[in-house]
């Protein structure tokens, strides 16, 4: 927990090939992620990085390699239990429950922590502190939420996992740059409270401003890794996913 | 006054019954989108272990009644981790069917242990009763009502109060999200298969005691009845489930009351099929969510209307095994020579009902496949085909010809008819609707005694004649096999080509999206209608048929039992896969033929066959497309 | 799947090998032994394997054993039309008795006819049956003859004015309640109410409260055990007391088991009597084999089973070739025969016998 174990490897994935099928979507991947870190995994569309996410949370298994969290192997281990290991997960497209209440979307997330009911009623006002529409909302269906206020909601969900490990899909997808900017924000400030996170997203720009070390993805091949610096320097990652070299 | 005063006290007491069932599917489909036709069959065995733990062991009521709810709930979880967690990756369907067999066997079992009949199941409450003017409440009705109630409060609490009941719950809605909350999915539907075990027993120990006898057929009309008032209310709303079971209840009662007892069922139905068209999320269903495309839609997957979709949302696809068109009418003429093969006529007999079978199964397999509306209501449309020629030929003398076409026409737009009130639903709902459907079928059959004769039947159906061939009498056996024969392969031909036509390929569009298809600009009601036109026409031949071989048609040939084995053999071919349908509807029917060395076990074998075969090829035999 | 079944159909339908005269004759029997009326089906199969047991104890028809082919129709008409081509392609089969209701045992009427294989129905009370062909016979009476009795019992025994009359909607109940109906108004009675309960209805509760609105002097359960038992039950519970008959049906010992006291005082009549001295050897065999009273479904099959069998033999004894046709004209001709159900003479594949009018009493029957 201390300055020592900060710098350990928290999540290994080693040399990780995984399949839907008959299709291979992932060759050889090998990421790793230490304490403290935030790591950002980029690319295209269909490049892999959902499925990178996926083999860590236990909802693919990959047919060879291992992943290995805090020392442990995890990539035989099913969804629950990767979780019950401090795991949080922010899912691709959101998934909120949609006819359940806010409030009860938000206390699910706590749902490992459940008999230590009066932290989590605790961490709940934490929550509707940082997003005060979710508090207006919390009896309304999460259903009938906007995306933006969804997204708030699967974040602040997440958190109240009080994860060791955060791993989010894409929190941009689909918001509107106001709202991007707003969830960035929340993140940046998790990240300064020394949270790890392992973060998919295609919108490379603000991942990279995010991010501490970075891998890049394409056709399920890491083909570029490096500190977020680097990569964000880099002509051709500018050129391929900052999209800058196009607005000019 | 008084007497209605009366009648709707014993609506509420019924009614709480149906809610107590109801409440069990309502749990099963909720968390696992499952519906358990296998219910009613732990229901039964609720009662009977009650039953048994008083007569056998002599143990008091209420000890051999928490006995009895235990065991269930424990065989409601072995059930789901046995047969239903393997089939988890499959499309609806294969679970829904794989609850039918179950159902099949452990009624069959109930009959081998307790004898097929009814034993007496006396109730210390009976005794004890008020009178309110004329009307009356027994002890047993008190406990029914007080049960009843405190345990849809008790599962209301469970399920919105506790972590237990949001983990439930959040499961029902999105089982990979709920995983990466840290719940434990295949658990919750354990607990959820085990709790609606419980309710089930509880209530059939509840049935039991208000009729103080219990009786091992009790299962399925019971289950009808709660599946009724769990739509009634919404299907996935607990207080749904018990406002659906006491209107209905109190519905039925008065039915019987003031139109009399053959109108009960009569008006639950109806009654069920009405509110499905102007309210078709029931009662106490949300409306706002359907707005949104569904729970689904709400949650990201695409919306899909199919029941061929697997839980994931991508349907897992088998290789497809198809004749083409006129491969049916080169099958047909292969068997033609079947006559001069065999001397008896048992076997003709069998092929010819396995023929006509065939075709009725194509039928069910092109409205359930093609269009993705599970049909569980064929029976109506085969029985009205049935009745068509029964009637015209022998009270109107009208050859084979014109009674054939007569039924096929009258059954297309009665099935079009029918249609019309499911056009809003899809999913498990329309299916249910196609339920309520057959059931009003042979209602009518039993009550329009003026039309069919009601229970006495048309007996003495005369030999088809044809007027296009000199008016040929088909009087012997061989001759009825080749018409049955000829127009079932016909039938196929004609199905097969519906299928593998532009109008198929729009059918298959509006079933795996409908909501697309119709912003695509497809007219998807017409296209609907001309399905269930097409698939009407296929099971009024086939009625027509049947009428002719069997020169007797009576409304029990007509039951839901009839439409739950069509519905397996659909599926078991591979829904809307004409081929597939027609030898899975050849093969069931010839099945039971070749398991009467089985006797007693008939029944269980075929549904462990059943079993076997949905796990091993899951989108049936043949494939489905 | 297709072409294992293909295969097993080829075994399973093949008709064996040709018969010699030391086989089996063969009496085929067809009646719901699974399903809702399951318990009227496994009363004949007891009866007859009863009687043709005794009768191969004794050595057979002329040294031949009698072997008895049962098959489960679920009261289902399609598969009775399939269980009768299976019977009638089984060599040596000279007779078959079944099936249970009137449409089951129409629907198999056809195919005996055909191939000259006399059936007899035990249970079948429809005037129709025995006019499909000459190869149709019955041993119960017609229901023309027992709603007779049912209005007698009405009229006579529980000297009712009025009366409602719920009766089981099937062929049996339908017929059965609108005869008995037009004798009552015939006699100057009146019928308040005449309804059908539609199978698989347990409930009677709205009825019980019609009826009790009603005021009428008797009631009479045209049902079967079960629903009988049931709405008495349910009747009583009401605080309705009235005088109670029922037709034969109801001498079926499940009724009082099932319900219980509720059942004392219940009028009934039947054409066997458990309690008839004669009948004694009958009840006592067949409570030694099967643990419980033989009920009129019993009789019935056990009678049929004997008249089949007493006409197979004739043809035997007078050295006729044994086919279903000689079968059918000893059964058409035969002297009168005594069974346990009262004399069987047929007029045109008809009976006519005597009822008995009996009262449930300390939970037993007595001859009223
Ligand atoms: N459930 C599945 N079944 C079959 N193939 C799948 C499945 N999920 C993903 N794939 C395939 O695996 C590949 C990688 O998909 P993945 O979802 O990991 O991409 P991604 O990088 O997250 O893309 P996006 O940015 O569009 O979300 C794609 O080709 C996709 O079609
Ligand atoms: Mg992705």
């Amino acid at each position: 927990m201390h300055v020592l174990a900060e710098k350990a490897v928290r999540l290994r994935i080693d040399a990780v090939d995984v399949y839907y099928g008959a299709v291979q979507a992932l060759f050889g991947v090998s990421i790793s992620v230490h304490g403290g870190e935030v790591v950002a995994v980029l690319g295209g569309n269909a490049s892999g990085k959902s499925t990178t996410l996926k083999s860590v949370l236990g909802l693919v298994h990959p047919t060879r390699g291992e992943i290995h969290l805090d020392g442990q192997r995890i990539d035989r281990l099913s969804t629950p239990d990767i979780i019950d290991r401090g795991v949080g997960s922010v899912p691709e497209g959101r998934r909120v429950f949609p006819r359940m209440s806010v409030r009860e979307n938000l206390l699910l997330g706590a749902y490992p922590r459940r008999h230590d009911p009066k932290h989590v009623a605790d961490d709940l006002e934490q929550v509707f502190k940082v997003f005060p529409r979710l508090k207006e909302r919390s009896q309304q269906a999460a259903g009938t939420l906007s995306g933006g206020e969804q997204q708030m909601l699967v974040l602040g969900r997440a958190w109240l996992r009080r994860p060791s490990l955060l791993c989010i899909d894409e929190p941009s997808m689909g918001l509107s740059p106001r709202f991007v900017d707003q969830v960035y924000e929340v993140l940046a400030g998790w990240k300064a409270a020394g949270l790890t996170i392992l973060i998919v997203e295609q919108n490379a720009r603000l991942a990279l401003e995010l991010a501490d070390r970075a891998y890049v993805l394409q056709h399920g091949h890491v083909i570029r890794e490096g500190t977020a610096a680097e990569l964000a320097a880099d002509e051709s990652i500018q050129r391929a996913y900052l999209g800058e070299s196009e607005v000019a | 006054m008084e007497l209605l005063f009366s009648q709707i006290l014993n609506g509420l007491v019924i009614g709480q019954v149906y809610a107590l069932i109801a409440l069990g599917f309502t749990l099963v489909f909720g968390v696992a989108n499952i519906i358990n036709f296998a219910q009613g069959a732990l229901f039964m065995l609720g009662a009977f272990l009650a039953f048994s733990g008083i007569a056998w062991f002599g143990l008091p009521l209420v000890p051999a009644a928490l006995i009895s709810v235990v065991l269930v709930a424990a065989l409601g979880a072995v059930l789901e981790r046995v047969v239903l967690r393997p089939l988890s990756g499959a499309s609806a369907i294969t679970p829904l069917l794989s609850t039918l067999a179950i159902s099949m066997i452990l009624d069959q079992a109930a009959e081998m242990i307790w004898t097929p009949e009814p034993q007496s199941f006396p109730s210390p409450l009976a005794e004890s009763r008020i009178f309110i003017g004329d009307a009356f409440v027994t002890g047993t009705d008190a406990a029914i009502f007080g049960f009843g109630l405190l345990t849809a409060i008790g599962l209301m609490i469970l399920l919105s109060r506790t972590w237990l009941g949001r983990a439930l719950r959040a499961t029902s809605e999105d089982r990979d999200a709920a995983a990466q909350m840290g719940i434990r999915t295949d658990s919750m539907r354990q607990y959820s298969f085990a709790l609606a075990g419980a309710l089930g027993a509880l209530s059939g120990i509840f049935v039991a005691l208000y009729f103080q006898s219990v009786f091992p057929q009790m299962g399925l009309p019971f289950a009808l009845k709660g599946f009724a008032a769990a739509l009634l209310g919404g299907l996935t709303s607990i207080p749904g489930a018990v406002v659906g079971g006491v209107v209905l209840g109190v519905a039925e009662t008065l039915a019987s009351g003031y139109l009399g007892d053959n109108y009960r069922d009569v008006v639950a139905f109806a009654l069920l099929l009405l509110l499905l068209m102007f309210r078709p999320q029931g009662l106490l269903g949300d409306h706002r969510l359907e707005a949104l495309g569904g729970a689904s839609a709400a949650a990201g997957a695409a919306p899909s209307t199919s029941l061929l979709a697997s839980a994931g949302g991508a349907a897992v696809r088998q290789r497809v095994i198809a004749l083409p068109a006129w491969g049916f009418i080169v099958l047909g003429a292969a068997l033609a020579p079947l006559p001069f093969l065999s001397s008896g006529g048992y076997l003709l007999q069998a092929v010819s009902y396995g023929l006509i079978f065939a075709l009725l199964s194509a039928s069910v397999s092109l409205v359930s496949g093609s269009i993705g509306i599970l049909s569980i209501g064929h029976s109506a449309f085969f029985g009205i085909g049935a009745y068509a020629v029964a009637i015209l030929a022998r009270f109107y003398a009208w050859p084979a010809e014109a009674s054939l076409i007569a039924a096929i026409v009258i059954t297309s737009f009665v099935a079009m008819l029918a249609a019309l009130p499911l056009l809003r639903l899809s999913g498990h709902t329309v299916a249910l609707g196609t339920l309520a459907i057959g059931q009003i079928g042979y209602l009518v059959f039993l009550n329009w005694d003026t039309m069919t004769r009601g229970p006495l039947g048309i007996p003495n159906v005369p030999a088809p004649v044809l007027v296009l061939f000199d008016n040929i009498r088909l009087v012997r056996l061989p001759q009825k096999y080749w018409l049955v024969l000829a127009l079932v392969s016909l039938g196929l031909f004609l199905a097969e080509r519906f299928v593998g036509s532009e109008i198929g390929r729009v059918w298959r569009a509006i079933r795996e999206d409908r909501l697309a298809a119709h912003t695509a600009g497809v007219p998807v009601r017409r296209y609907i209608l001309t399905a269930f036109a097409v698939s009407g026409a296929l099971a009024g031949l086939a009625g027509g048929l049947l009428a002719y071989l069997q020169t007797v048609v009576s409304p029990e040939s007509f039951t839901v039992e009839l439409s739950i084995v069509t519905v397996i053999m659909a599926v078991l071919g591979g829904l809307g896969n004409m081929t597939g349908a027609a030898v899975a509807g050849f093969a069931l029917t010839i099945l039971p033929e070749l398991l009467r060395g089985f006797s007693d076990w008939r029944l269980i074998v075929y549904g462990l066959i059943l079993l076997v075969v949905l796990r091993l090829r899951p989108q049936g035999l043949l494939g489905a497309r | 799947m297709a072409i294992v079944t293909a295969a097993m159909a080829a075994v399973v339908f093949a008709a064996p090998a040709s018969v010699s005269a030391a086989d089996p004759i063969r009496i085929g029997l067809f009646a719901p032994l699974t399903g809702s009326v399951a318990a009227y089906g496994v009363r004949f199969r007891e009866a007859i394997e009863l009687k043709v047991g005794q009768v191969n104890a004794a050595g057979g028809v002329e040294g031949r054993p009698i072997e008895i082919i049962t098959e489960d129709d679920r009261n289902q008409p399609e598969d009775d039309a399939t269980i009768a081509q299976k019977l009638v392609g089984t060599p040596g089969l000279v007779l078959a008795i079944g099936g249970f209701s009137t449409t089951a045992s129409m629907a198999a009427a056809p195919i005996f006819a055909e191939a000259k294989i006399p059936q007899i129905s035990p249970s079948v009370t429809h005037p129709d049956f025995t006019k499909q062909s000459p190869y149709q016979f019955r041993q119960n009476n017609q229901e023309t003859s027992l709603a007779q009795t049912n209005a007698e019992i009405i009229l006579d025994k529980l000297k009712a004015k009025t009366v409602v009359i719920p009766y089981s909607q099937d062929d049996r109940g339908q017929f059965s309640s609108a005869g008995t109906a037009a004798l009552i108004e015939k006699a100057g009675g009146k019928v308040l109410l005449r309804e059908p309960v539609a199978p698989n209805s347990k409930d009677f509760r709205p009825l019980v409260s019609k009826i009790k609105s009603l005021k009428p002097d008797a009631v009479f359960l045209d049902l079967y055990a079960q629903e009988a038992a049931i709405l008495i039950q349910q009747l009583h519970q009401a605080g309705l007391n009235i005088p109670a008959g029922g037709p034969t049906p109801l001498t079926s010992p499940q009724f009082i088991e099932l319900a219980g006291k509720d059942a004392e005082g219940v009028v009934l009549h039947t054409i066997f009597f458990p309690g008839d001295p004669s009948n004694k050897e009958f009840v006592q065999a067949y409570a030694a084999k099967y643990g419980r009273q033989p009920d009129q479904w019993a009789a019935l099959a056990y009678d049929s089973a004997d008249v089949g069998i007493e006409a197979i033999r004739r043809v035997v004894k007078f050295g006729k070739p044994l086919t279903g046709e000689a079968v059918r004209d000893e059964l058409d001709n035969g002297p009168p025969y005594k069974g346990v159900t009262g004399i069987t003479k047929y007029d045109r594949g008809s009976v006519e016998k005597k009822p008995t009018i009996i009262i449930i009493h300390n939970g037993g029957y007595s001859v009223l």
